[in-house]
Parts: structure tokens; sequence; C-alpha cells
């Protein structure tokens, strides 16, 4: 038979599982989460520390950049025959031939100097601040008054900030050094823009960046200054108010997470770059940067998938061992509901369920036991009261019907021979009738004798001893406490019976000519004793064969009490039976 | 059925209690919170732009649909200006108190100063100044000094600067002839005129959506570099109104801030008050004009006390400039005051 598990979240192995695969799931969640926390951690710094170097490096490149512009500038102005020009340009009016030679000259000397890195020169009169002469004649007559990089270049050599020049509508960087002439005095600024191509290629260089990697500058006013990598669209401006601009703006350098200008999530560093007034942004998608991570993820995702799995599996053989003697002992349990008093459980070991297992074995034991006894009882009592119907049938048709049988042709003859020997038939049917009263009244003493009712039990049992010894030649020693009392019916019914079955029993088997009779009595209990030293027996062989003995034990336990029997064989026999007097008298009749 | 009429009707009475209480609720939080919006008497104010309605006043747009001057307590009304608008006719109503606030350049507010005008500067949008001489690109002009003895088309609301810059570079004006505007780019594509004097933002980038090359000959790189689309008010309106002259200029500043950093919302902003407007070239107007505004130098709006003072200078060097005994009075022609207030509170 199988007991099926229909619900497996209702039994005792489908919640073991489910707790296994939960433990599971929340240690390894846990695991899990430390570890990648801890993995992205190391790679943040891993990525801060690269990043680091790389803004390092980078400042690096542009400050040696900004270094050969000055250099160069340095150069231009030191140049003998700019300077010559210039001296010229200041001490003439626009109108005189000598400027507008010295002007032409000029343009040509600053048309040399365009190149890789300067893409427009041009000389600024210091007294206008007006350019002059330029490489770009277009240029010519602007004003660079107001302009930062002219006032400076008046004094020194000088770098400009990264701004946005408005008629070029891109970002410049200026190169500006003071002109001076032979006396060594001031006569002009030379301005330089410089070509922002070899800032573009130092912000484009990767530096172990990966394929992602992007640096760039932005200015105060959030516009892009280089493009961040090759072949983007370099003619329509961005503006770039991401976070990392923001805080660098209000003051703060630092690594981080965030959207860069084109809506991708990056991770980057962000730093101000006081030379060229900039923020410089080194910046790599997250994707990228965060792709040993996301593997470690994906690793963690199935290998925790595994184990899950797993656990899944161990849970369930282990909830299947831990519960298998459990399902067996139900399996057990329901055989037995079902009648089944002779199966076995089939549980081993000796843990609690075996223990509770052969306990319930005992008790059904017990209960097998105790019905079996019951059945053999019920087939007893059956068996003793055909016994008593067949000893009262015998009598009745041997003694009492012979009687009757002889009373009537006794009367028949009386009746046919009225009037001689009337008298002498009569006396003999008083003979006959006075015998069959002496029959039915010891047929009705041995049924039940009535004084044990009307008298009580010592009175029964004197007479019944005084008649067992006339009918036996058997003596009774009977010795008596308390019995004057009067005992429920019930117990003094069931006394009576065990001493008539235990002498009955003495006269059968013990082979003695006495016996000692026992009976006291106190406030709760009768004691009766039967003793004899007669053949004796086996107890343990005789079992419940013996209707007498089982007659006895049943009396005594039908009404609450006790019954035991010492016996051995050649020793005599003793039977003690104890009968409650009180109120836990199991009621029969 | 009798029976279960008097359950029926107690939950019925129930839930209209229960309506009855939301309604009250609803009107009180209703009440409370339009009453924490505003903070104070809801006022009105006038707003006449420089232009007709485009992204060179995005600002204002984002102010309002951002209900920013709501939550200053502003009912806000702009009016657009156009070729019609003159800058006499946007300074007489001003002054007149017909609307609250106006828009001009810098030589236009020292000049109107200089005329016993009670106007002031409260904040300066475009930092730079995007006024450009336009010739075509095959014309040979790529200069301010080529323009003598050619014609050049200037609309009144830039006429002050064109001959700002002719004194500045000393041209003679008398060698420049003056062509009265005419809206389009025909004039000048058909070099009916020889030049344009125009804003970089606006009709300059009609030419450039015609697809005509142009070279831009930049106002602010021969001298004349002066606040343009400055937000002026009245004294008057100052001193009896500083609460509302406030409140609006934190509220159209902070439109700017999120138009400049929302240009495709600024843009959407723009067209939402003109919907016949030209998306490109809205687009191409804040890609034109942000750099000028947002310099990153200073805070949106802000001005500088130097930067009046070489205005002033230049206004003071024309020939026949009356406004040579005023110059004392320059410094009324702005105030610091709102912008310090609003960027102070900012931060």
């Amino acid at each position: 038979m199988k007991l099926t598990i229909k619900r497996l979240h209702h039994s005792i192995t489908g919640r073991l599982i489910a707790y296994t695969v939960t433990i599971s799931i929340v240690a390894l969640a846990t695991i899990s989460g430390v570890v990648y926390y801890y993995a992205h951690q190391i790679i943040i710094d891993r990525v801060k520390a690269q990043f680091s170097s790389v803004v390092t490096l980078k400042e690096q490149e542009i400050g040696s950049w900004e270094g050969l512009l000055k250099q160069m500038i340095g150069g231009m102005v030191a140049d003998s025959r700019v300077q010559h020009e210039a001296a010229a340009l200041a001490g003439a009016s626009p109108a005189q031939s000598d400027y507008i030679h010295a002007q032409g000259d000029m343009r040509k000397l600053m048309g040399q100097m365009v190149g890789d890195y300067f893409s427009m020169v041009m000389f600024v009169d210091k007294l206008n601040g007006q350019v002059v002469a330029a490489s770009n004649p277009d240029w010519e007559g602007k004003i660079y008054v107001a302009e930062p990089s002219f006032r400076e270049g008046l004094t020194g050599t000088c770098i400009s900030d990264i701004s946005y020049n408005v008629s070029l509508e891109k970002p410049v960087v200026i190169a500006s050094a003071p002109v001076k002439d032979s006396s060594g005095t001031t006569v002009g600024v030379l301005l330089a823009y410089a070509s922002m191509e070899p800032l573009n290629v130092i912000m484009q260089e990767q530096s172990g960046l990966g394929e992602t990697g992007e640096t760039y500058l932005v200015n105060r006013d959030n516009l892009l200054l280089t493009v961040p990598a090759a072949g983007q669209d370099t003619t329509s401006r961005k503006w770039v108010f991401t976070k990392g601009v923001s805080l660098v703006l209000s003051g703060k350098s630092g690594t981080g997470s965030y959207t860069n200008y084109d809506g991708e999530k990056v991770v980057g560093a962000y730093q101000w770059l006081d030379n060229v007034k900039a923020v410089l942004l080194v910046e790599m998608k997250e994707g990228e940067a965060f792709a040993p991570v996301e593997e470690l993820g994906h690793i963690i995702w199935v290998v925790g998938g595994i184990i899950i799995v797993l656990a899944a599996c161990g849970g369930m053989a282990a909830s299947r061992r831990i519960t298998r003697p459990v399902v067996q002992l139900a399996e057990y349990s329901r055989q037995i509901r079902e009648g089944n008093y002779m199966a076995v459980p089939s549980i081993r070991g000796e843990d609690e369920v075996g223990a509770l297992a052969s306990g319930m074995q005992a008790m059904v034991g017990k209960l097998v036991q105790a019905q079996h006894e019951l059945r053999e009882l019920s087939r007893r009592l059956i068996y003793v009261q055909e016994q008593e119907r067949r000893a009262i049938a015998r009598e009745l048709h041997d003694q009492t019907g012979q009687y009757l049988t002889v009373l009537k042709l006794m009367v028949d003859r009386a009746i046919k021979t009225p009037s001689e020997g009337t008298v002498a038939k009569l006396k003999e049917v008083q003979t006959v009738l006075g015998e069959m009263m002496s029959q039915v009244r010891n047929l009705s003493l041995d049924l039940r004798p009535a004084m044990l009712d009307d008298l009580g039990l010592l009175p029964a049992l004197l007479w019944y001893f005084e008649r067992y010894t006339t009918r036996t030649q058997v003596k009774v020693n009977f010795r008596h406490s308390g019995l004057e009392q009067n005992f429920p019916t019930d117990i003094r019914t069931a006394a009576y019976r065990i001493v008539q079955e235990a002498l009955t029993n003495v006269l059968r088997y013990a082979r003695v000519s006495e016996v000692n009779v026992t009976a006291w009595a106190n406030a709760g209990h009768l004691y009766v004793q039967v003793e004899d030293k007669g053949a004796g027996f086996e107890p343990s062989r005789v079992g419940t064969k013996s209707s007498g003995l089982s007659s006895m034990k049943d009396r005594a336990y039908l009404a609450g009490g006790t019954f035991t029997i010492d016996s051995k064989p050649g020793a005599g026999t003793c039977i003690t039976v104890e009968l409650p007097l009180g109120s836990e008298v199991v009621e029969c009749e | 059925m009798r029976g279960m009429a008097i359950p029926i009707s107690g939950y019925a009475n129930r839930r209209a209690m229960y309506c009855i209480l939301a309604l009250l609720f609803v009107s009180l939080l209703g009440a409370f919170t339009r009453q924490g919006v505003a903070g104070k008497t809801a006022e009105m104010a006038t707003v006449r732009l420089k232009w007709s309605n485009q992204a060179e006043f995005a600002g204002f747009y984002c102010a309002a649909q951002q209900g920013l001057y709501t939550r200053e307590g502003l009912g806000i009304v702009l009016k657009p200006g156009g070729p019609d608008i003159t800058p006499e006719k946007r300074l007489a109503e001003l002054v007149s108190g017909n609307v609250t606030f106006s828009m001009l350049d810098a030589a236009q507010v020292l000049d109107a100063r200089a005329r016993g005008m009670p106007v002031v500067t409260i904040a300066a949008i475009f930092q730079k100044s995007p006024v450009i001489y336009a010739t075509m690109k095959d014309g040979g002009i790529a200069r301010p000094q080529e323009l003598n003895g050619k014609a050049v088309m200037v609309p009144d609301d830039l006429l002050l600067q064109h001959n700002l810059l002719v004194n500045r570079l000393g041209l003679d004006p008398g060698q420049i002839k003056v062509v009265p505007f005419v809206q389009g780019t025909a004039p000048l594509a058909n070099k009916e005129v020889d030049a344009q004097l125009m804003y970089r933002t606006d009709a300059a980038v009609d030419f450039e959506q015609q697809g005509y090359q142009l070279n831009r000959i930049w106002l602010e790189e021969y001298g004349v570099s002066i606040y343009s689309d400055v937000i002026v008010t009245t004294e008057a309106t100052i001193k009896n109104s500083p609460a509302l002259v406030e409140g609006f200029l934190r509220a159209t500043l902070g439109g700017w801030r999120y138009a400049i950093e929302n240009q495709e919302g600024a843009v959407g902003a723009t067209i939402s008050y003109d919907a016949w407007l030209d998306r490109a070239k809205q687009q191409q107007i804040m890609q034109a004009q942000v750099p000028l505004i947002h310099t990153g130098s200073e805070p949106v709006g802000m001005m500088s006390a130097a930067k009046w003072q070489e205005a002033g200078l230049l206004y003071m060097r024309q020939p026949g400039a009356t406004v040579a005994s005023q110059f004392p009075n320059l410094e009324k022609a702005y105030t610091l005051e709102f912008l310090d207030r609003v960027y102070l509170a900012a931060k």
C-alpha cells in the first residue's frame, strides 16, 4: 500500500524541502551579495586608480602641449624679422608706404608660422589693441584691447584658457607674447590661435581605457571643448550638463557613476585643470567598466542556480530519508486503523520514531491479546451457559422427569382403583413428591443459593463448605475476618463463585483431603485465598485453556479486581483474589 | 424587500457622508495649497519681448511653462515684438506703464537715460553681443572697414549699435549708405544691399537654412561689446513693486537656466507659444545663442559695472552724443540689486 502525498506543501517532506531551499537561497543570496559587492568595490577601486593615472597623464600631456606652445610663441617673438616689421608697423601710419610694406612682410611671416600647432597668427599693435597684420587678412582691424590674452601678452608669454570664440564658433586657445623692438620696448603682441587638433589627439588617446573610454574637456559654460572620439561630429556644439561637470564646477573633483552627455551610463573621473581652466573628464561606459563584475554576476547566477537545484535535490533526499520512518509509521497506523493487526512496522533504527513504532507495536499486541481474551471469555461464557443448561436439562429429565412420570403413573393408578389402597398410593406419591422437591431445591441451590442474597456471603460460604465436605469428603479449613458486612451483589457473587470454582478444581486435580480457605475484608477490598497442598501445576502451560482458571480470572476482572495464581507441580496451588468494594466495580449479572 | 431597505439606506447615507467629508478635505487642501504657492497677492506683469516669438526668448516661455512665475505669485503676459514695435514704441509703453518690463540693448538704455527716461536694466540675457554684419561670402566684404561706400541695411532696433561701431572704428558715416530694414533674405541675397546688420541668432539662421554662405562680422570683435537683450523696467516699478521685480527676475532667470540645460525642451516651449514656428530654426537659434548667454564666468543674466562702463564710454564718444553731461548717471541705467538678491537667495 502506498501513502500518497498529494499536496507536497502539506507534508513534512514538502515543508522540509521548502525550508532547505529557502535557507539555501537566503545563504546563497547573502554570500553572492557580499561577493558581488566586494568585487564591485574592487573593480571601482581599480577603475578609479586607472582613471586617476589617466587624468595625471592627460594633465601632463596638456601641460607639455602648452609648454610647447609657449616655446614656439617665444621663438616667434624672438625672431628679429618679426621684431623689425613690428617696429616698422608701430612707427608708421597706415597710409604710409612703409606701413603697407611692413604689413605685407608681417603677413608673410605670420603665414609661415601657421602649421600643425597654430591655425592663425596675428600682430596686435600696443596702442589700439587692433590687429594690424594677420596670416588671414580678414582678421585685420579686429580689436583685442579687452581680450585677456592681449593684456597679459603685453607683459609676458602666456597661454589663454580654452574659451569659446563667437566668430569662429568653436573653442580656441590663444598663445600670446610681447613683441619688442630693437631697444626692448614692447610695440605690440603676437597672438597665435593654437590648433586644437593636438589637444584632440591627446584627449583621444585611449590610455588603456578600453573600447568605450573617452577623455574630453568641458569649459565653465558647459561647452564640450574637444572631440571625445575620432570621427565624431565636430560641427554642432554640445553642452555637457552631467553630474561630473556640475560637481567640478562646484569645486568637487572625484570619481563616480553618472549619465554622460549622450545619455549613456558611465563611470568617470572628473577634475578641474587649472592651467586650461576646464573640466577634464575621463569616462568609460559602465557596461565595459563593470564587465568583470557582470561576468561574475552571471557566474553567480549560474552557480547559484545549480547550487539551489542541488540543494533542492539534496533537501528532497534528506527530507525523504528523515521522514521515511514517519511515513512508514503513518502507513502502519493506517493499517492498524483498517484492522490489520498482524501488520508489522517496517521501521528500522532505534531513534525516537523507532521507539514510537515499538511502543505502538507493543500496544497493538496487548490490544490483540485483550481482544483475544475477550473473545475467549465470550466463547467460554457461552460454553458454561450451555453446560449449565445441559446439566439443568439432564437433572430435569433424569430426576424431576422421572419423578413426574412415576407420579403420573401413581395418580393414574389411584384414579383407576380409587377404593383399594388409595392411602398407600397417596403415601407413595407423597414420598416421590418429597424426593422431587429435594431434587429441585438442590438444583436451585446449585444454581445460586438463595442465602447468598438473603443472608450474605459468610452464611453462603459456610453452607457451601459443609455441603462440599459432605459430598466430597474433602475438609475445608475456613478462616475469615470482616465478612459480616453486606457486600455489593456482584462482589459477593464473584467471591462465592471463585471459591466454588477453586474448590471444584481442588476436587478435580489436587487429590487432597483438605483445603484451606481464607477470606477477609477491610474498608476498601475483599480478599479471598484458596490454598491446597496438592499436585499443583505449571500455570504458564495451562494459560487460558482451563475454563476453571479463566472463569475465576474473568470474574475477578469483571468485578474490577485482580486474580493471582501461585502453583508449581507437586507444591500445591494458592489462588488469591482481591476485589474492590468501591465504585470502580464493574457491573455485571 | 422592505427589510433590506434599512441597511441599504444606511450604507448610502454613510457613503454620502464620506463623499462630503472628502470634498471638504480636498477643498481645504486646495485652499491651503493655493495659499502656500502664492504666498502673497497675485500680481500681473506684462513683458514686451524684443522681437516676434522665437527661441531668442525661450527662457521666458520655459519659466511660464514650468510654473515659475506662478510660484512667484505672478500672472505674466508675454507680448511679442516685431519690426513695427520699434525701440521708441517699446520705451514709450514702458515709461507710460503699459508694460511692466521690456527688452532693449545696453546702447538703447543709455540713449533713453540720456534723454531723461527713467528706465533701469535689471539683467542682461546676452552676455556677448549677437549682432553681426552679414555679407555674402562672394561679396568681398569680410571686415567692417570694407563697408565704406557700401549699402548696409540696418533695422531700427540696431541702428544705435551700427553708429557705435562706425564711430568706434573711425569710419566715415557718410560713406556708408544705411538702407531701411526689409524682412527676409532677398535684399542681401540679391545684392540689393552689400551688408545687413542682424542677429547671428535670428536672421543669419534664415540665410543658413536657405543655403547662403555668409561672412559674419561680429561687432563684439570690433570693439562694440555691449549687453544685448537686457531686461528693463522703470524706476517707479522698482520703487513701488520691488518684490514683483525680484520675483519676475528669479522666475525668468530660472527659466533661462532650464532652457540652457534642456534645449529641446526650450524649443518645445517656444513652439507652444507659436505653432507656426519652424522647429529646426528654433534648434539652430538655441545652438547659436547659448554660448552668448551662458558664458560660464558669470551666472545667467549677470551684469558687470566694467562692461556698462565700456558701453558708456562707447556711447559718450559718439559725435554729438547728448549723454556727456549725464554720464555720471550711468549707474542709474542698471541695477545689480535684484540679481544679487536672486543669486544670494539661490545660494
